[in-house]
């Protein structure tokens, strides 16, 4: 009988293969028995569906605040400069 | 009209895409200056390689494609350098969570949450990069390059110079970390009304 915690490593190995079959079945009949993996296996889904959008959002967002430094972008222009002489 | 994109000059580069380059860095890496570290060599190998520039696709994707490869060169290097991981510390995140029988000591909290929603608060961006950053090396690197970058298990093992079996329960301890770091930080029971 496989407990909630090899239930959680395959909950999470399941995001990165596809699992034996009987893992599978395993995997499912204990997910419809027990609401904290199921709470478990919706926190990674959640956390997954996050990071998908994270470069969407955080990355190409022109109004974030997070900037290259003004002292980092001189230093790269000056560098590119030099290295185009 | 052509339709082949012509290349600005470096210092538009900096200008245009220098925040966006530095803002997918530092996501990846953690480290403002290693971040601008390889953002300046991104730039530097673009200004070497311009003339493959083929210009069918935007300035942007092409410099962001070679700043992936200078962060997985990066990743790579790093990862040859780190002691391998003591056995009995891959067991930690299990201990903590599973008694003896396997069981859950406490219940993990029931996440209501939107995904785009939550991400586009800062308050929340200001955690998740926080909570991300305090992961160890290994496993930042590994949840970076499979759930940011998309990557496959075949090529992080390569990167990494661990096996899928390892690399699993790598993941699997980045995940478990990052989703207690997250509960605790901003699902947990004083916050419940956000979502």
């Amino acid at each position: 009988m496989l407990t909630c915690r090899d239930i959680s490593k395959l909950v999470s190995e399941s995001l990165d293969r596809d699992l034996p079959l009987r893992f599978r079945v395993e995997l499912r009949l204990h997910l419809m028995m027990c609401g904290f993996c199921r709470a478990y296996k919706k926190q990674s889904l959640s956390l997954r569906k996050m990071l998908s959008l994270h470069d969407a959002v955080l990355v190409d967002d022109a109004s974030s605040d997070i900037h290259l430094s003004a002292g980092a972008g001189e230093r790269i222009k000056k560098a590119l400069n030099d290295a185009n002489e | 009209m052509s339709e082949l994109q012509q290349l600005s000059s470096p210092e538009q580069w900096v200008d245009e895409h220098g925040d966006v380059l530095y803002r997918f860095a530092l996501s990846r890496l953690s480290n403002p200056s290693t971040a601008e570290d390889v953002v300046q060599e991104t730039f530097l190998a673009a200004l070497k390689a311009r003339d493959t520039f083929s210009g069918r696709s935007p300035e942007r994707t092409w410099l962001i494609g070679i700043l992936k490869h200078k962060i997985v060169d990066l990743i790579r290097k790093e990862s040859r350098e780190l002691p391998s991981e003591k056995i009995e510390a891959l067991q930690s995140e299990s201990d903590l969570l599973f008694d003896k029988t396997g069981h859950w000591r406490t219940g993990p909290l029931d996440w209501q949450v939107h995904p785009q929603k939550v991400l586009e608060q800062k308050e929340f961006q200001a955690v998740l990069r926080e909570c991300i950053e305090k992961l160890p090396e290994r496993l930042r690197a590994s949840f970076v390059l499979r759930e940011m970058d998309g990557e496959d298990t075949e090529k992080i093992c390569k990167v990494l110079g661990v096996t899928p079996t390892n690399l699993w329960v790598v993941l699997y301890r980045a995940r478990t970390r990052l989703q207690g770091c997250l509960s605790k930080n901003w699902f947990g029971e004083s916050k419940r009304e956000q979502t």
